[in-house]
């Protein structure tokens, strides 16, 4: 099982990488009041048919070869239900997908977030080819943007190990 | 606290680094299993691990992913493949294990044989 928020969102990255993204927005933003947490994933990859969408919430379904099950999208669904939330999942093909969840904050069963620096800095050292988005939200607000980051850059690479580390420190000391 | 202002002094940094390294010429390629599987079972750790190691002695190393690598059971897995190609897969991979494998393999060309797919 995945700990932590961060793990699912660096698992169901990975969907996204492997259907051929070029952006991916990740938001998550808590509010307290309503005592809720939104974690939204969007991407520009090939998208799902309907049939598709339907069975990737099977575990026992998977587009892989190397193994016939897949758990990243039944783990995550399966979160939402058992925290008071809501799971939603659309897809077109040659246009993108989005998976939306929310939890209740204070249930018992809704996980912490984890390392969200680090999910990030692996997402990005997986393919850094792909334009990353960070919306996090929780009483201020702070928006991470890979283009931004390699402006910067210039010709050194995003992937070097020292900017990678760099990177998931200042992620995660600017969402505290 | 970290702001987009100082990434510039260590974007300095890195490229004094990337200048002295040969590209595409490294000593050897580490490729940790990041499937579902993986993840679940630690390989997040693992990957830091190598990541921090690499960065901390400067080794000539690139650290890649992939995704599951078939045999969930002995994840968190890791393939480490020399120059000529010639790969070691070690399994069961924590950070303690890593700090290992970059003393002896990455730095020092000896593979650490207990922890290798081969000892199963």
């Amino acid at each position: 099982m995945m700990q932590d928020l961060a793990m699912h969102i660096l698992d169901l990255g990975q969907n996204s990488i492997r259907a051929n993204a070029k952006n991916i927005e990740i938001c998550l933003w808590i509010d307290d009041e309503k005592d809720c947490i939104t974690f939204r994933l969007v991407d520009d990859g090939i998208g799902m048919d309907e049939d598709m969408q339907k069975r990737v919430l099977d575990p026992f379904f998977s587009t892989r070869t190397t193994r016939k099950i897949g758990l990243g999208i039944p783990f995550i669904k399966e979160l939402a239900e058992l925290c008071n939330g809501s799971f939603l999942l659309q897809s077109e093909v040659g246009k993108g997908t989005t998976l939306e969840i929310t939890l209740q904050k204070s249930c018992w069963d809704t996980p912490p977030l984890g390392d969200v620096g680090e999910a990030m800095m692996m997402l990005i050292q997986a393919d850094g080819t792909i334009e990353y988005v960070l919306d996090y939200r929780h009483h201020g607000e702070f928006i991470m943007k890979t283009t931004e980051i390699k402006e910067i850059l210039g010709d050194v690479n995003i992937q070097e190990p020292s900017i990678l580390l760099w990177l998931k420190e200042y992620i995660n000391e600017n969402i505290k | 606290m970290k702001s987009l202002a100082d990434l510039q002094k260590i974007r300095e940094q890195a490229q004094k680094r990337v200048n002295m390294r040969e590209v595409g010429n490294e000593d050897y390629r580490v490729v940790v299993g990041m499937g579902t599987c993986g993840i679940a079972a630690g390989a997040r750790v693992v990957l830091n691990a190598f990541m921090e190691g690499v960065n901390h002695d400067h080794l000539n190393v690139i650290v890649t992913q992939t995704g599951c690598m078939g045999s969930c059971t002995l994840e968190p897995m890791v393939d480490i493949y020399d120059k000529e190609g010639r790969k070691t897969t070690y399994i069961k991979m924590d950070a303690e294990k890593v700090a290992q494998v970059v003393e002896s393999h990455l730095k020092n060309g000896r593979t650490l044989e207990m922890y290798t797919v081969n000892q199963r």
